[in-house]
């Protein structure tokens, strides 16, 4: 490549990287503005929109349902996505990989439609506006992942571990407790890292499923951002983002990222 | 062999990456139209020096000339080598024929030539009525060669081979083995080969380099480099020897007593190159350790021992020999057309070989 | 130790399986039935009654609240027990809905451009960074996707304002006189929507890449290829199938754009998937709504169907 056409690829590149992480700064910027308005903080920064949020109950009462919803969607995907990654490491069966590619549409079908499905199903069974419904919308997107990650963790592990294992007398589920399971955390930790910050940050499916008892934290934002902007929604924003980024740096340390990538080369 | 200007020097080329010296000071020349085998073990450098000769890696220091043109700034893209790789590499989106045509493409070759160039490279390797398969639909053979007739297609002036053979199995391989060396005398191409398979060498090169832990530790024929290894490395890594440490006692003529450990003494022919008290390395090829139940005659090494273990290698055995009173362990071979050993462990016999097989090393 | 290992042996010969055992045979099916029922129960049987209830009447009136509860007369979404096709001929019938699907098509068309266009070359800028810098680029790239797309969008409310950042900079480089109005248009709805897409895309293509053999871009090379040659001849057709792949997705997720339209577009520029909360929240109209959902789920069906079909029959090396 010719040295102009070089520049021009670097250039590039970093018109994208601003593109990628601008308007998360100036949203998270705004938030500690002392001004009531929306005025990018220059010399002073302030606090008063953290603190006007954390006052606030109605706020309060959208973090701690985000927190639930949350919590419920990494015990609901971590069951079902441990269990399958299991079966597609250790067995294969007939259509194995179909029904490998099944299990991962629906992290590929928009939030909108899953949510009108689920909206007329929970409103049968009884589920409309509970933490349940949404926390299982919210696992249909993380259970994937979840199967993704693991299967990485578990095809990678060596064979012979396990049959040392068993051939030492260990018994199935004891090999898998005692053998697998402590190798395999980082993982487990991983998925539920992702599935935790694929249901703090949902707001559709939040938005169908949801009532006002069981408002999550994006749900409150979404009306607020249509018909008036307040710094309040940046110190919201803000905090989703903390929790976001807390959360990836725990991740980041556990699991090398660079190795995630490099595998998918062998 | 032409001993014209050899096509392909390589002047003390080193190769170091960070601190780990791959290559170290490798010199070689290669002739036009000869097979030069690369070979060592795994780590050894052999496989970067061809990388280093294709241009794939940049030497450290050093010259690589091809033709008479220094090639260490010349891209891999302008120096018109042909590089089979172990994978083979064969583009999986282009028709056999598509992958044949690439290199005349680039070259700016017109198509009908093209066409017709392709079709006698494939008829070369008897692959010209697969031409529109793609790789996926062949055997690993008809893989291998198809990666061959696409680097011959546009004569390389140096062709180089990267464990070619690794990816088949042994039945192939043989087959593989005659068929390459045919094609290469037929198409008469300078080429380097590397392999680790010292069999692969000693069947098909007109020389052989032998390299270790970075350096080229000898180059000759497969005869001189099996008859006359000038390293003790060489003697162990081609084909089986024995090989035991001594100090030259005494020396009358051409001939040389060698005391080694254990109170023995071998003799052996030399080239009036050693004097007493040299020290040296002296190895012997199991094929040529003579075994008999008696004493033998006019032979001049003679050694009582005791079968240790007898390995059954089929067309012949290999003993493993207790040398008695000492801590030698000496290996030899015996055809066994009967196909029964006739020795068995824990069976006396006598050692002995001829003074003219004895290879000595001079450390 | 001895005596150990013969009790062991002697259990062994008397050897009964426990019930964990005697289930062996059907532990696949035991481990895959949690996803089983996640997949049937709350995935495709949803799906399935989404198209039943699009087949309900529609109650007719505008509701007031919420509609009341199951069975009752009078009450409810849609009329229960009844069959019809009155809401797709309704929406395929009405210009109000003929030109929402016509925008979300075109939408999602612009939206997949410009996303490819942007995607590929940075997968490629990735794939060529070094190991530090790749790292660094694929957790910038990760980011968006990691964090709430209503953060996003606010800042880009913030960012692609009259007084914002973009326009400052416009003005300052004498590119524009005044103000451009860059927000609640057709610009602010792509720019938001390709970012809520792009980082998915590009880490498929740069999956892609990074899968494909080095030896390959190594022999072409060897054979004479130029840089340029080189890319154009092997790395860019070998990446084609991963980039058709997320070139699906970005069709797929296009297609259901629903923020970037409700929060950075106005109400000439609205989408199908703007319209489902619409017809079913504020209209009471369940019915529609899940008639307007089935009809975006059958334009996504149909794109899958014809990627399907492309990779079948156009790229035959690839059996």
């Amino acid at each position: 490549m010719r040295p102009l056409g070089r520049a021009a690829f670097h250039a590039f590149a970093l018109l994208m990287v601003i593109y990628f992480t601008l308007p998360m700064i100036i949203a998270v910027l705004m938030s500690f503005t002392p001004s009531r308005f929306l005025r990018l903080p220059t010399t002073d920064y302030s606090l008063r929109w953290y603190v006007a949020f954390f006052n606030d109950l109605k706020w309060m009462e959208g973090l701690w349902n985000s927190l639930i919803v949350s919590g419920l969607t990494i015990v609901l995907s971590l069951i079902v996505g441990m269990t399958a990654a299991i079966a597609f490491s250790r067995y294969k069966f007939k259509w194995d990989m179909t029904v490998y590619t099944l299990a991962l549409t629906p992290v590929f079908t928009p939030a909108v439609i899953i949510a009108m499905a689920l909206l007329a199903v929970a409103y049968k069974l009884d589920l409309w506006g509970g933490y349940l419904i949404i926390a299982i919308a919210h696992s249909l997107w993380a259970f994937p992942l979840v199967i993704m990650v693991m299967r990485v963790s578990l095809e990678g592990l060596d064979k012979s571990l396990e049959e040392a294992a068993r051939g030492m007398g260990a018994s199935q589920w004891r090999t898998f407790y005692e053998v697998i399971l402590p190798l395999v955390a980082p993982s487990v930790l991983v998925s539920a890292l992702f599935a935790f910050i694929i249901s703090i940050n949902e707001f559709i499916m939040a938005l169908f499923l949801g009532t006002s008892e069981t408002e999550t934290l994006p749900r409150i934002i979404y009306p607020t951002l249509r018909y008036r902007l307040t710094p309040l929604v940046a110190a919201a924003s803000g905090i989703l983002m903390l929790l976001t980024v807390a959360v990836l740096l725990l991740s980041a340390r556990i699991m090398n990222l660079r190795r995630l990538v490099e595998h998918g080369r062998s | 062999m032409t001993e014209s200007e050899p096509v392909l020097k390589v002047v003390e080329v080193t190769k170091e990456f960070g601190s780990a010296v791959a290559v170290n000071k490798v010199s070689l020349e290669v002739y036009d139209g000869e097979f030069l085998f690369l070979i060592g073990p795994s780590g050894c450098g052999k496989t970067t020096t061809l990388r280093m000769i294709g241009g794939y890696e940049t030497p450290t220091s050093g010259e690589i000339i091809i033709r008479d043109r220094v090639m260490n700034n010349v891209p891999l893209d302008k120096r018109n080598i042909g590089m089979v790789f172990q994978s083979y590499a064969l583009f999986p989106h282009m028709t056999v024929q598509k992958n044949v045509e690439f290199g005349l493409k680039t070259r700016g070759v017109r198509k009908s030539e093209r066409h017709d160039r392709a079709r006698e490279a494939l008829r070369l390797v008897e692959l010209e009525k697969l031409e529109d398969r793609f790789p996926s639909q062949l055997s690993g053979g008809q893989r291998q060669r198809v990666a061959l007739a696409r680097v011959i297609v546009y004569e390389p002036d140096i062709l180089l081979l990267d464990e070619p053979l690794a990816n088949l199995d042994k039945r192939l391989r043989d087959v593989m083995r005659v068929e390459l060396r045919k094609l290469q005398e037929k198409v008469g191409i300078t080429t380097v080969y590397v392999t680790h398979d010292q069999e692969e060498a000693l069947s098909m090169a007109d020389r052989i380099a032998v390299m270790e832990g970075g350096n080229l530790l000898q180059v000759g024929t497969p005869s001189e480099v099996y008859n006359c290894p000038q390293d003790a490395f060489v003697a162990t890594f081609l084909g089986e020897t024995t090989s035991f440490r001594g100090d030259v006692e005494s020396v009358t003529g051409d001939i040389a007593s060698v005391a080694v450990e254990g109170g023995l003494h071998v003799i052996t022919r030399h080239n009036h190159d050693v004097s007493t008290g040299d020290r040296l390395t002296i190895s012997i090829r199991p094929e040529r350790v003579q075994i008999s139940e008696t004493p033998p005659e006019q032979v001049d090494n003679v050694l009582p021992g005791t079968v240790d273990f007898v390995e059954y290698l089929g067309a012949h055995a290999l003993y493993l020999i207790r040398v008695d009173n000492c801590d030698i362990m000496l290996q030899a071979s015996e055809p066994i057309p009967s196909g029964k050993a006739t020795f068995s462990k824990g069976s006396r016999l006598f050692a002995s070989w001829n003074l003219d097989h004895v290879v000595y090393i001079r450390e | 130790m001895a005596t150990a290992a013969a009790t062991a042996l002697q259990e062994e010969d008397g050897y009964r399986a426990g019930w964990f055992e005697r289930l062996a045979p059907y532990y696949k099916y035991l481990l895959l039935a949690p996803m089983g029922l996640m997949l049937i129960g709350f995935f495709a049987w949803p799906l399935l009654w989404l198209f039943r209830v699009s087949l309900y009447e529609s109650r007719g009136s505008s509701g007031f609240g919420i509609g009341g509860a199951k069975g009752q007369e009078g009450g409810g979404f849609y009329v229960e027990g009844t069959w019809t096709l009155d809401n797709y001929i309704r929406i395929f019938s009405d210009e109000y809905f003929q030109d929402i699907m016509i925008f979300t098509v075109e939408f999602a068309i612009l939206v997949t451009i410009v996303t490819m266009l942007l995607a590929y070359p940075m997968a490629y800028y990735i794939y060529k960074a070094g190991p530090r810098l790749k790292v660094i680029l694929l957790i910038l790239v990760i980011l968006p996707k990691l964090s709430n797309m209503l953060v996003l969008v606010y800042g880009l409310q913030i960012l692609l304002a009259n007084n914002g950042l973009v326009n400052e900079l416009l003005l300052l480089l004498g590119i524009v006189d005044e103000p451009v109005k860059l927000v609640y248009n057709l610009v602010s709805m792509t720019v938001s929507k390709v970012l809520l897409i792009i980082p998915y895309t590009i880490l498929v293509i740069t999956a892609t890449l990074h899968g494909l053999d080095p030896t390959l871009r190594d022999a072409a090379q060897g054979m004479g290829a130029s840089p340029a040659e080189t890319f154009f001849s092997v790395t860019f057709p070998l990446s084609l199938p991963g980039t058709f792949v997320a070139l699906l997705i970005t069709i797929v997720w296009a297609l259901g754009a629903f923020v970037s339209p409700a929060l950075l577009g106005n109400p000439d520029l609205q989408t199908l998937a703007v319209e489902v909360p619409k017809q079913t929240f504020e209209n009471v109209n369940w019915a529609v709504g899940s008639a307007i959902a089935f009809i975006m789920l059958a334009m996504m069906s149909l794109v899958v169907l014809i990627y399907n079909w492309i990779l079948s029959s156009r790229m035959p090396w690839r059996a």
